[in-house]
């Protein structure tokens, strides 16, 4: 129960809902549970703002209590029902079509069936604009096994999508070429 | 140049040296210009915009009402 947040650190705060809920997405697979758990980290993070240091990183911090907050409901979870491997991917290629393109509906699928590390490391740097110092710190590894894991999940991706560099600097696709 | 450096090397290990280098020349020759990844950059870039694509297509939603509530009610004391 903070005393005085100040106002701009509230506005921060809700400028920062987007990011978590996308992040919440992308770990969880589900949207109605990225939701709760977005809920859960605001709640965390507003009863811990005296703990924030104001003007060092907010997203990461948020990002940081986000994933806590996951991993240990996940640990939970899976001594009540074991989650098979897979759900993930399986939830999302049954959710209902939410892109026109082909491609598109394509990576996502591709992207969901990446290893959970691999996809988190990726989203983290990929897409959030996190430097890989900072995503390390978030997912509480080294910043060489962060590298590693965007590599090996660029390459997964490329692979299993047939993505191709053609010589005029373009990318093909096979699955396009063949569909 | 590094083997002049080497006082005595066996003959077996010099010409293990050589053929590796060899081996390196002419896998450099074919390969095109690629980042830590063995990857294009362009083949990495595109990547790249799919990955945001996806985060983006959530993260630019509206934020649904119930987590704006949270915040105000927090912000008002209510929490015990």
């Amino acid at each position: 129960m903070p005393q005085n947040v100040s106002p701009s650190l509230k506005e921060d705060l809700v400028a920062q809902i987007g990011s978590l809920r996308a992040f919440a997405v992308s770990l969880c697979g589900d949207r109605e549970r990225a939701d709760d758990l977005v809920q859960e980290t605001l709640y965390k993070a507003w009863n811990h703002l005296s703990s924030f240091k104001e003007g060092t990183n907010l997203k990461a911090w948020l990002f940081t209590i986000l994933r806590n907050t996951y991993f240990s409901e996940r640990r939970k979870r899976k001594r009540e029902v074991e989650d098979a491997d897979g759900s993930y991917a399986a939830r999302l290629s049954t959710a209902p079509e939410q892109h026109g393109h082909m491609d598109m509906r394509d990576f996502q699928i591709a992207l969901a069936e990446l290893p959970d590390d691999q996809r988190e490391a990726l989203i983290l740097v990929g897409a959030a604009g996190f430097s890989y110092e900072e995503a390390a710190d978030i997912s509480d590894c080294a910043v060489g096994t962060i590298k590693s894991r965007v590599n090996r999940a660029r390459n997964r991706l490329a692979d299993r999508l047939g993505l191709e560099d053609t010589d005029d600097g373009d990318v093909d696709s096979k699955i396009k070429k063949t569909a | 140049m590094n083997r002049n450096d080497q006082k005595k090397p066996p003959s077996g290990a010099a010409k293990a040296d050589r053929k590796a280098e060899t081996a390196d020349q002419s896998a450099e020759a074919p390969t095109r210009q690629t980042s830590g990844s063995g990857m294009s950059p362009t083949l990495q870039a595109h990547i790249g915009r799919h990955v945001r694509a996806v985060f983006d297509e959530v993260a630019e939603e509206p934020v649904p009402d119930h987590l704006l509530r949270l915040l105000k009610d927090l912000d008002k004391g209510g929490d015990k």
